[in-house]
């Protein structure tokens, strides 16, 4: 009597978790055939754009670059060096040197010939003390925040609080931005007044060679999991951000690399400290808010302006990042969970936030139940072996398919790498990537909200190699 | 159909477009390799060839054949930075001809994308005196912003006009783009802006006078003062702009009875326009708004005050002992600043300052109640 009960039960999660697969996969390939479709409406309104034209252009908006560094003495002055080359003719390149313990500050001070200034600006969101100003005698455009340890999310807001132009772009010290990105990823706010954010592409610069601050030579990387990662941010930017363009707009920008309305972001009172998720929480807020008053409320990505980053090559540093973002997607989704189903809200609420519920939230869940379900269901028989193997290769196979369509997507349009041996490693990680990395990722996500569940909110440490030593290909 | 055979059947599926992809994406980027290889040495030539047709070789000789793409991008890197006289012996070319005739052709495509395209095309040729300035009215904003872009560069009363009256489009890219290519059309733009400003209640207002005060013309004035009681104070303000970039004794006195305008933004521009003009006798009206209601008011003041130099200077270190606890706080930032005129109308200008005690922080950017 209880075997059959444990059969119905088993049989019918199976059956739960098909339907599920089926779900997901649909939102997967809705997302798909809307990216090709933004995809191609970009192309042809990029086609041989006249970019260089805004550099001289009277109603070009300026931008201010904050970059909040931490215990950087080894790479700020390069970064600097490399933010101050970008194209752009109003940036201003403000980095806040989070209460660093190290010499980041003096480092600054002797190499771009800083000098202390009393500034005036509006302290209009909070941040931790500052303790001073500084601006540079060679890069007058260049402003130094000195000011008390409080995190990323307190630097940017005192960056915020400084800075004076009317975009903001929030950028990692260890984020490597292409010149002209800046040029591309400012399009958005020069088409359409109701857009409050723009993402751009993230790519992964391991492998990659690099000289100055720039990616002279892009490289897939030779390491597995770093390779892994590579197949994962072009899938998650070329097709999952850029699908939603055309379904409802973004919830996530990346921390990395993302532009936005200063005065919006000062409207919604600035990064959130309490969360280690303040990236996604500064655009759930942008958006609901906006919706709210009615003001504006759009988030774009752009897939043209890239900025290289470098991902964890270890186990270790890789799973606390993922167990890092996940607790940061929980704590965002849970602060914001009144937007779910709300019809006030329309897309935001009826389908983005659902789809990050049911797919991003829950997803590792239901893989784990999964994976515990279908073995037991098979010793109790309530589970065809052959139903389970072909319902195996069949997620399988649509998860290798889902990496080759997105990699016809970059052979079509970027190219990014030229070599043989590059795009052949690439589809490589493309089809082992769903053998043993993803089935990691499910686990770090559920140790993120297990983590989240125990009410922990510490980032963990991020150890780097740098950009200085390229791995030999 | 069983569960099985639709599985199996996907599964195939599955397998099938795999491989199309992968012969897709392989055989693409063999296509491309192949295609720069073959293609490399006449895109090369054509350079070359270009290259000394633009520094004036007699000869005209025939290019290489190229496809269209390869084509389009080698005339485009070559008159990238081109002048008139070359661009005039460039379109002696066949090649430049062939471009041109296409480019028209798109331009009048039912595609909006080609129409586009078009326009980009003439904008990098530096033709289409025919086929773009119907694309002014074009359904597509991208269209559209594109053809007033091309306008730059082919300024007539005509296009002017028509782009004076693109700034109130409901797109903001062509508004924009309308906005850039007025500025950059600088006197040939004028007589349009008089006439859209002398209008009885002309659309955007505001932002044809901000083109205005970009494009400093005397003329312009006249037509800006007659609105300078305008109910709106984004106009007022605007008003303002003008008359600071034509300056003037009108000007000077236009700008000085804007300082007690109701509107903050107006009262700023109108105290940043008279550190702009150097209009030293004005520094007692402008230590006044030094204890304003507004912060931005305080800080155009203070910083307009830097700029007029001793007599500012003066009127600064006045303030540092009013009982005004507001125009104390401001004076002394702005006189922390130090580089006296160095007129940086950003809030974190350059200066050599001592770093004094950040307490007036205290008051920065708190309005008074």
């Amino acid at each position: 009597m209880i075997s059959d009960l444990v059969t119905t039960v088993l049989a019918g999660f199976a059956w739960a978790v098909f339907a599920y697969f089926i779900v997901v996969n649909g939102c997967q390939t809705a997302l798909l055939v809307s990216a090709t479709a933004a995809m191609r409406r970009h192309r042809h309104r990029t086609w041989e754009e006249d970019r260089v034209g805004l550099l001289g252009s009277a109603v070009t908006p300026t931008i201010s670059a904050l970059a909040p560094a931490y215990n950087e003495e080894a790479n700020v002055a390069e970064s600097v060096h490399a933010l101050l080359m970008l194209q752009y003719p109003a940036l201003e390149v403000v980095l806040i040197n989070d209460g660093s313990a190290d010499s980041t500050l003096d480092v600054l001070i002797r190499t771009f010939e800083l000098y202390p200034i009393h500034p005036i600006f509006r302290n209009q969101v909070q941040s931790q003390p500052i303790r001073g100003l500084y601006r540079s005698k060679v890069h007058p455009q260049l402003l130094v925040v000195d000011k008390e340890n409080g995190g990323k999310a307190d630097a940017l807001n005192a960056g915020l609080n400084c800075a004076t132009g009317e975009l903001v772009c929030a950028i990692d010290a260890d984020t490597l931005i292409e010149p002209d990105a800046l040029l591309r990823i400012v399009r958005p706010f020069l088409t359409d007044e109701n857009v409050v954010a723009a993402g751009g592409t993230i790519r992964v610069a391991n492998g990659s060679q690099v000289a100055n601050g720039r990616v002279l030579d892009a490289r897939v990387p030779r390491g597995l999991l770093a390779g892994c990662q590579a197949v994962e941010y072009l899938r998650s930017f070329l097709f999952g951000r850029l699908g939603w363009n055309n379904l409802g707009g973004n919830l996530i920008i990346s921390g990395a690399f993302g532009l936005f309305r200063r005065a919006s972001v000062l409207d919604v009172g600035g990064y959130v400290h309490d969360t280690v998720g303040e990236d996604m929480e500064l655009i759930a807020d942008l958006r609901r808010q906006g919706q709210d008053r009615g003001t504006a409320s759009r988030v774009d990505f752009v897939p043209d302006p890239v900025a290289w980053t470098e991902v964890p090559e270890s186990l270790r540093v890789l799973g606390r990042q993922r167990d890092r973002w996940h607790r940061g997607l929980t704590d965002v989704l849970r602060r914001h969970r009144g937007v779910l189903l709300n019809p006030r809200y329309r897309a935001l609420g009826l389908v983005v936030y659902p789809y990050y519920v049911v797919v991003e939230l829950l997803g590792p869940v239901v893989e784990a139940l999964g994976v515990i379900a279908v073995p037991l269901g098979l010793m109790l028989g309530a589970v065809d072996l052959t139903f389970a193997l072909l319902f195996l290769a069949v997620a399988y196979g649509w998860g290798v398919l889902l990496n080759v369509t997105v990699m016809v997507l970059e052979e079509l349009t970027y190219r990014r790498y030229h070599r043989w041996s590059d795009l052949l490693l690439l589809l490589f990680w493309s089809v082992v990537e769903g053998i043993g990395y993803r089935q990691l990722t499910v686990y770090w996500r559920l140790l993120g909200l297990w983590r989240y569940a125990r009410g922990s909110k510490d980032w963990g440490v991020m150890s780097r190699r740098g950009f200085g030593t390229p791995t030999p290909a | 159909m069983q569960l099985y055979d639709l599985l199996a059947c996907v599964l195939l599926a599955e397998g099938g477009i795999l491989g199309g992809g992968l012969s897709l994406i392989l055989g693409h980027a063999a296509f491309q390799q192949l295609r720069a290889a073959r293609l490399r040495p006449g895109m090369r030539a054509n350079m070359q060839t270009l290259a000394r047709v633009l520094a004036g070789a007699p000869d005209r000789p025939a290019l290489a054949r190229l496809p269209l793409d390869k084509a389009i991008e080698v005339v485009a890197e070559a008159t990238r930075s081109v002048d008139d006289a070359g661009r005039a012996r460039l379109a002696e070319l066949p090649v430049y001809a062939a471009l041109t005739e296409r480019a028209a052709r798109w331009c009048t495509s039912t595609r909006w994308h080609r129409r586009l395209k078009g326009v980009r095309l003439l904008v990098i040729l530096g033709a289409g005196q025919d086929a773009v300035p119907p694309l002014l009215e074009d359904p597509r904003a991208e269209v559209r912003s594109a053809a007033a872009a091309w306008a730059a560069n082919q300024p007539s009363p005509q296009i002017a006009t028509r782009l004076v009256r693109m700034l109130s489009d409901e797109a903001l890219a062509c508004r924009l783009t309308a906005h850039r290519t007025l500025v950059r059309m600088g006197l040939h733009a004028v007589p349009a802006i008089i006439s859209h400003m002398t209008e009885e209640s002309p659309a955007s207002l505001a932002t044809a006078l901000l083109v205005a005060s970009r494009v400093h013309d005397s003329s312009l004035m006249g037509p800006a003062l007659a609105h300078r009681n305008h109910s709106d104070p984004e106009v007022r303000a605007a008003v303002a702009q003008v008359i600071a970039s034509g300056g003037g004794t009108d000007g000077v006195e236009g700008l000085e009875g804007f300082l007690t305008d109701p509107a903050p933004a107006v009262r700023a521009t109108a105290a940043a326009g008279l550190g702009g003009l150097g209009h030293w006798p004005s520094s007692p009206l402008l230590a006044e708004l030094l204890g304003d209601p507004a912060w931005e008011v305080r800080r155009a003041a203070g910083l307009a005050l830097d700029r007029l130099g001793g007599p500012g200077q003066l009127y600064l270190q006045r303030a540092l002992h009013s009982t005004d606890r507001f125009a104390q706080d401001m004076a002394r930032q702005v006189l922390d600043r130090g580089g006296t005129g160095t007129g940086t109308e950003s809030g974190t200008g350059t200066g050599t300052g001592t770093g004094t005690t950040l307490a007036v922080f205290a008051t920065n950017g708190k309005e008074r109640r």
